[in-house]
């Protein structure tokens, strides 16, 4: 099936995935019998092909991880819709909903809680292999290995559980973890800032590599301007729920149109510039 | 107190299990065994020294033998060995042995703990009747800690409105004095019955009211499981519920439940003791802590036979250690990982 | 909802819950007063199918749960089966009598747990306070039901103390002091049992309640500015520990039912619990009902009890309300 689609893809240009007025509302505790509603996101038009990689910024509470979560089917829109080539994600059955899943992998920013604590590297890096079913044991072993060596975690510390690595070990895992069904598109939210800058670069420079060779497709969710520059491709502002601001990253970073985007620009080089001197 | 005191009351209390558990070898006689020409002997501690002041290396009772029971005046000296061979018992309900921790070579009887108004050697009866009573504390327990991680994990993880009406029903229960809930639900049950359906009863009634706290725990232990990153993170795998179930959501209980378990059976091997006690429990002949002392509501018992009083004691050190392992594994695994 | 209204609420579902159970209970248990009677060769049929259609127990279970529920609004409980009068004749003066007992060793336990755990907490980890919880650990570690057969043993022994019933048989035609010290000497061995069972589970939580005050910000602030012990003690310390121990005072009136039942039977005081016992042996099905419901309603009061004191001493609750 999966080849079929990605053929279909190719084909007729059918976006990988692609998100049409897009809201999600939560309704908070109640307040004196008073319902809160919160729009979280409001109207977001969104198009990834394959291989494409596509920023989302904004400050927090902006609704990108929201949004996020949304896409991933971790959280169910108020209203628009969300379609993997093209089908529509909210009508799929339950096996083509599975399927789905395997095909986008999401890692968070935390890292704290999104490892079973007595698991080993190796059964959190495989579980979403073990869940989907039809991997033999020798098959997930290999690729076990071949994850965990491309973010740069030794094969050795496969049996170690997930309480014995540090900060920046386990962000590497949740993307080993990420990567091990081979998914079309990864989101990245905010998966990068806890890094330390070389780190950083390792782990971009081979999502850019699995971009060329594997038509993986990237959606990073980020606050920090400073990491906009490597990441290539097309970068949304979101503010209050709304996209904004849209272009291609150089562009949106060089000459921001909004007066928000600006703002968020220059207080990210006044931060930048005052580091330097203290 | 400090962890190497717990791990060693941890070890005497595993120790007191295998004496408990396995009373056919401990015990130097048949528990419901009546010797009617020795009604309430006293307990009769060996001896090392004879009446005429000589020492032995042997330790040794002064018993009357099976035949001059009848005359009191002169008892004879009668060493005491080990490993003898005594009457059949039973190991794990299966294999047959005849050989005893102690015993005589003569016939003759020792009495540690003293005998009942039968005849019945008290140590006997109380290695075979808190065998009963803890197996029913221990399978009650086991009970109450199923019935309260399904209903728990059930309430936990579907929540919603039957999540709720749970939660009630266990406030309801957990808010119950435990003695008058444990009463008026055996009252309803027939009084008399054999020994095996007795002690099933105990067990299923004992499990039932106990089943509302385990529950709560369960509840919010997976409650906030439910929510954790990496149950998100598999469901985003498209992980079904049962897996998550199995997989993250139940191992996460199994701490709490371990300590519950500890605190539990003591709990229950007491109430066991109770009902007993009020004669809503074992039925004689069979021994049962409880049973054992309800001797004790016949007041000439109380006045002239102490030693009646004795299985009473045996549950302090028997509490106390299933306190000190409660402490420790608490400290352990009390806590969910978080 | 007004607080109180609130706790009252909680407290009649309570009630009806177990008044429900009782019946539902009844309903699917094999076997009642009847079928016991049946066994009996005098009682011909005919009688026993009379006693059934006298007592109700021909009809379906909610009109009798309604009859009940009827009789008891009109202060019956049902009837008994074996006494063959109103249950409430049976209940009252037993109920009385358990009540005087539990009151009586609540009391004492209080007064006993109070300083005990105060004094641990304020020396904490002195070797007196290391002995006393010892003491306490060994103390909760021993089965009630070891404790009043120890009693009885001791009792027994010493000979100091009447075991048994509230009076003497030669205290009965006594003028009303003498009965009075009477049933003092009657109910010493028995309410001190009863607070020995409940007074290590109050130090405890006394000692844990005072500990996690003395240990809050505005007690060291207090230290700090040079508010003399005493007055930091009994202003500041108990009256913010007051709180969680009167919450304790309403949660141990459970165990203290329960504890009272065993002491009673046990050292045969003639309250609520060998009247259970004598109840479920005869298996008299009202009754049994009809004291599990008073114990519940015992329970009830109790909490809501705590619960107004809570709201007296508490201004946060009282503000919550208004």
């Amino acid at each position: 099936m999966n080849a079929e689609h990605r053929g279909a893809a190719h084909n007729a240009a059918i976006a990988l995935i692609a998100v049409t007025n897009l809201r999600k509302e939560f309704e908070s505790r109640r307040v004196f019998g008073k319902a809160l509603r919160v729009l979280a996101v409001d109207g977001v038009d969104l198009t990834l092909h394959q291989g494409d990689s596509f920023a989302v910024i904004g400050e927090s509470g902006c609704g990108k991880t929201t949004l996020a979560n949304c896409i991933a089917d971790f959280e169910q829109p108020t209203s628009g819709s969300v379609a993997y080539l093209g089908r529509e994600v909210r009508e799929m059955s339950a096996r083509e909903r599975k399927q789905f899943r395997a095909r986008v992998q999401i890692v968070c920013q935390d890292t704290v809680s999104s490892f079973n604590p007595r698991f080993t590297a190796r059964e959190i890096v495989e579980e979403p292999l073990v869940i989907q079913g039809g991997t033999l044991k020798s098959a997930r072993n290999a690729i076990v290995r071949n994850v965990l060596e491309s973010v740069g975690l030794p094969f050795e510390w496969a049996e170690r559980t997930a309480d014995r690595f540090s900060g920046g070990q386990r962000q590497r895992l949740a993307i080993a973890r990420a990567l091990a069904p081979q998914p079309e598109l990864l989101i990245l939210d905010e998966a990068l800032s806890g890094l330390d800058a070389r780190t950083q670069s390792q782990i971009v420079a081979l999502l850019e590599t699995l971009r060329a060779e594997k038509q993986l497709s990237l959606l990073h969710i980020v606050h920090d301007l400073a990491l906009l520059p490597s990441l290539a491709g097309e970068v949304a502002v979101m503010r209050r729920g709304r996209i904004i601001e849209r272009g291609d990253a150089r562009q949106v970073l060089n000459a921001p149109e909004s007066p928000h985007t600006r703002e968020m620009i220059a207080a990210q080089f006044w931060l930048c510039e005052h580091q330097g001197v203290a | 107190m400090n962890a190497k005191i717990k791990i060693g009351v941890a070890i005497a209390l595993l120790g007191c299990h295998l004496f408990i558990l396995f009373p056919g070898f401990f015990a130097p006689y048949n528990p419901i065994e009546q010797n009617r020409d020795f009604p309430y002997r006293p307990p009769e501690l060996p001896r090392l020294r004879d009446a005429a002041g000589n020492w032995h290396v042997r330790p040794f009772i002064y018993a009357a033998t099976g035949d001059d029971a009848g005359t009191p005046a002169r008892q004879a000296a009668v060493p005491i060995h080990f490993f003898v061979s005594g009457a059949r018992y039973q190991i794990a309900g299966s294999l047959h042995s005849r050989y005893h921790l102690f015993g005589t070579e003569n016939g003759a009887r020792v009495f540690l703990l003293g005998t009942d108004e039968l005849g019945r050697d008290q140590l006997s009866r109380l290695l075979y009747g808190a065998r009963i009573s803890l197996f029913a504390g221990i399978l009650a327990t086991a009970l109450s800690l199923a019935i309260g991680l399904a209903v728990g994990t059930f309430a936990g993880y579907y929540g919603g409105v039957a999540g709720a009406a749970v939660v009630r029903v266990a406030d309801f229960f957990i808010a119950l004095p435990w003695i008058y809930l444990l009463l008026a639900v055996r009252a309803f049950l027939p009084l008399r019955l054999g020994a095996g359906w007795s002690f099933a009863v105990i067990v299923i009634v004992l499990g039932f009211i106990g089943w509302a706290r385990q529950a709560r725990i369960v509840r919010s232990v997976v409650l906030a499981a439910r929510e954790r990153g990496f149950v998100r993170a598999a469901r985003g795998f498209g992980a079904s519920d049962f897996y998550l179930l199995r997989r993250h959501v139940v191992p996460q209980t199994f701490g709490v439940l371990l300590t519950q378990a500890t605190i539990l059976i003591p709990q229950y091997v007491i109430a066991e003791t109770t009902l007993s006690f009020f004669g809503l429990g074992m039925s004689e002949p069979h021994a049962s802590i409880g049973n054992l002392l309800s001797a004790l509501q016949h007041y000439d018992v109380l006045v002239s036979y102490w030693w009646m009083y004795v299985p009473a004691v045996v549950l302090v050190p028997l509490c106390l250690g299933y306190s000190a392992v409660a402490s420790a594994v608490h400290d352990r695994f009390g806590k969910a990982y978080l | 909802m007004n607080y109180l209204a609130r706790k009252i609420r909680d407290g009649v579902l309570l009630l009806i819950g177990v008044s429900a159970l009782s019946f539902l209970l009844l309903e699917i248990a094999p076997g009642n007063f009847l079928s016991e009677m049946q066994l009996n060769p005098q009682i011909s049929p005919e009688t026993v199918a009379a006693l059934r259609v006298r007592y109700g127990l021909d009809r379906p279970v909610p009109v009798r749960y309604l009859r009940w529920l009827h009789s008891t609004a009109t202060g019956d409980f049902g009837y008994s089966f074996s006494y063959n009068v109103p249950v409430a004749d049976l209940v009252w003066p037993r109920a009385k009598n358990t009540l005087l007992l539990t009151t009586c060793a609540s009391l004492l336990a209080w007064i006993v747990a109070l300083p005990v755990g105060i004094g641990m907490a304020l020396k904490r980890g002195s070797a007196a306070a290391q002995a006393a919880s010892g003491i306490v650990s060994l103390l909760l570690a021993i089965p009630e039901l070891t404790l009043a057969l120890g009693a009885l043993v001791f009792a027994a022994y010493t000979r100091i103390f009447p075991i048994g019933g509230m009076f003497s048989f030669s205290a009965e035609n006594a003028s009303g002091g003498a009965a009075l010290v009477d049933l003092g000497r009657h109910l010493v061995l028995p309410a001190s049992v009863l607070a020995l069972g409940v007074a290590p589970m109050l130090v405890r939580h006394i000692r844990a309640a005072v500990i996690e005050v003395l240990d809050a910000g505005f007690v060291r602030a207090g230290r700090a500015l040079g508010i003399p012990r005493r007055t930091l003690l009994f202003e500041y310390v108990l009256r913010a520990a007051a709180n969680p121990l009167i919450s304790l005072a309403g949660l141990s009136v459970a165990g203290l039912l329960s504890m009272s039942l065993l002491v009673e039977v046990v050292l045969s005081w003639p309250g609520l619990g060998p009247l259970l016992l004598e109840a479920i042996f005869a298996r008299d099905i009202f009754l049994v009902i009809a004291v599990v419901m008073l114990s519940t309603a015992f329970l009830v009061c109790g909490n809501f009890l705590s619960d107004f004191a809570l709201l007296a001493c508490d201004p946060r609750i009282r503000r919550d309300i208004s």
